[in-house]
């Protein structure tokens, strides 16, 4: 397994290296700590604060890693990439890992940068902060920026066009809230693509969901199946089997 | 296993009964040679005869429905780190346009484990090294043939499987790549190169590969003599046609009946011409069949063009 931490700093680094890829990772950071500052009121409290940097990321999240898992293909440097490594899954792996990564290093560096600008917007108000509810801050974040890459990787995987990758990751949500969930409620719960993160942040041992609040186990692992295990197992082996040229 | 590979004694590589169909037409049809340590192998067809899907099946970038090539007896994937024993040039596009030419470099050496000096000697010697910060979406297709000839000689392999790389190559670059071949093969690489400059290919190859609708077969280099050996005219052709064929040497008229194409030296058809006191209007020994001669008449591309007039029909007759 020694190839594991060389192939996944190499495809790390591939996240990084061009200008475009910098380009949205500035603006993406600049956005969230941007919600941050505009979102701030009259009553500061860092909770609020860094949590609002939060609210752009559902969205903007799943774009950094639908397209690190699409760029080799759309760029045709999987030639170069599996005539060097023509293990594919080797290849996988690592871009998996290396996406979690990357999307964990710029969730940490926004609410690094927040909690900088609370420091220094509203000291007074950093001292009253309740430190058990960050703490669930930081949480929701994590679990946002994990199932936001591992479902932007899943249907960069299977998809393989950046574009088309992009679009589905970021519509299907929004056409879950708009259609399915109010024409189907029954059946709603169970195929939503947000009910895994809703949970990971409510866990609880219930199986069936109950109310708008709670997600059950039963739904949350419906949804991961559906929206992550299975795009991601298909792309996998569409990937191994594809021809490369 | 390991051992076995260590004790060839020198790079071959060898390809066996690859075949490849997509939905019912067949592509390649167990495509099989070897190619030998120390020689340069030219691999030539016509466009969509098979050339790059054969590349890429032994490379393990297309499936093959059956067969199997070997690198000193290890099949592509299964080698250790591939970049270490073959260099690939199959693409000049394959790297990402926005990145620079010294990052992919870097990259290709990170992935194989080049030395950062390594990787400078490479990308010098193909003369990239004063457009290493340039983006490789900025490069012309000559730039980007030496990037990928750079990134195929890192790791010092043994092998070379290129796919046209003198593709926009300037001369000197076509030269350089000459020179870079014969002295791979002089230190015992072994090189599989496919090319349409057939010029070029006649000047490195040791042996040919020649695929045609599918099917390979292989051609010794440089042995493309044609069957007449003599071009003549006389006062009278069809005389002269038959006296040669009364003692036994083939002629025929050539496509426009201006000539005899003769089986014979031209010393003894000048004297058979005295002795059958027919006048000769001129008498030229055949010029040697060129490559490009000997592909055109022993290959059917698939997307063969039409006829002279076809092409004026679309950009319009010349004026005489």
């Amino acid at each position: 397994m020694t190839w594991l931490p060389r192939l996944t700093y190499i495809e790390l680094r591939k996240c990084v290296d061009t200008k475009s890829a910098l380009v949205l990772l500035a603006v993406i950071f600049v956005l969230a700590a941007g919600f941050a500052v505009l979102a701030s009121t009259g009553e500061p409290d860092l909770n609020s604060f860094v949590g609002s940097a939060l609210i752009p990321l559902p969205f903007l999240l799943p774009v950094i890693s639908a397209l690190s898992a699409t760029s080799d293909w759309s760029q045709r440097a999987t030639v170069t990439t599996f005539s060097l490594v023509p293990r594919r899954s080797r290849i996988l792996v690592a871009r998996l890992t290396a996406t979690v990564l990357l999307v964990l290093l710029l969730a940490s560096a926004i609410v690094v940068t927040t909690m900088a600008i609370f420091v220094v917007m509203h000291p007074a108000a950093f001292q009253a902060t309740d430190w058990a509810e960050f703490a669930k801050t930081l949480w929701s974040i994590l679990v946002l920026a994990i199932t936001a890459a591992l479902t932007g990787v899943a249907m960069g995987y299977l998809l393989l066009i950046p574009a088309l990758a992009i679009s589905v990751t970021l519509l299907v949500p929004v056409a879950y809230e708009v259609f399915i969930s109010l024409r189907f409620p029954d059946v709603g719960p169970w195929i939503s693509s947000l009910a895994f993160s809703q949970w990971l942040l409510k866990p609880n041992l219930d199986w069936e969901s109950s109310g708008l609040e709670t997600v059950g186990i039963g739904p949350a692992l419906s949804s991961l199946l559906l929206w992550t295990v299975l795009p991601l197992a298909a792309g996998w082996v569409r990937q191994l089997r594809k021809e490369v040229k | 296993m390991q051992n076995a590979v260590l004790q060839q004694p020198s790079a071959k590589l060898s390809v066996q009964g690859l075949t490849k169909t997509y939905r019912g037409k067949t592509a390649v049809r167990a495509a099989s040679f070897d190619c030998a340590g120390g020689t340069i192998t030219g691999f030539v067809g016509p466009n969509g005869s098979g050339k790059s899907t054969t590349l890429r099946m032994i490379l393990g970038h297309t499936r093959a429905d059956s067969g199997q090539a070997y690198f000193d007896g290890v099949p592509y994937v299964d080698l250790h780190n591939p970049g270490r024993t073959v260099g690939v040039l199959l693409d000049a596009s394959a790297h990402h346009d926005g990145r620079t030419v010294r990052e992919t470099l870097r990259l290709a050496a990170l992935t194989i484990g080049a030395s950062k000096a390594r990787t400078r000697a490479c990308q010098t010697a193909v003369g990239l090294e004063s457009v290493g910060n340039k983006r490789v979406g900025s490069l012309s297709l000559g730039m980007r043939q030496r990037l990928g000839i750079a990134v195929a000689t890192l790791g010092a392999p043994r092998f070379l499987i290129l796919d046209e790389p003198a593709n926009g190559l300037d001369p000197e670059g076509i030269r350089w790549l000459r020179q870079l071949l014969k002295s791979f093969a002089a230190t015992g690489g072994t090189a599989l190169v496919s090319s349409h400059q057939l010029a070029e290919l006649e000047m490195v190859a040791d042996k040919l590969i020649v695929i045609d609708r599918g099917r390979a077969r292989e051609q010794e280099a440089r042995t493309f003599h044609p069957a007449h050996e003599s071009v003549v005219s006389t006062e009278n052709d069809v005389l002269f046609r038959e006296r040669l064929t009364s003692r036994g040497i083939n002629a025929h008229a050539n496509s426009d009946h201006t000539a005899l194409l003769v089986e014979a030296a031209p010393d003894i058809v000048g004297r058979i011409a005295r002795d059958s006191t027919i006048a000769i209007e001129s008498l030229t020994s055949a010029p040697l069949q060129t490559l490009e001669d000997f592909f055109l008449e022993t290959t059917s591309g698939e997307h063969a063009a039409g006829d002279d007039s076809a092409l004026f029909d679309l950009l319009g007759r010349p004026k005489q």
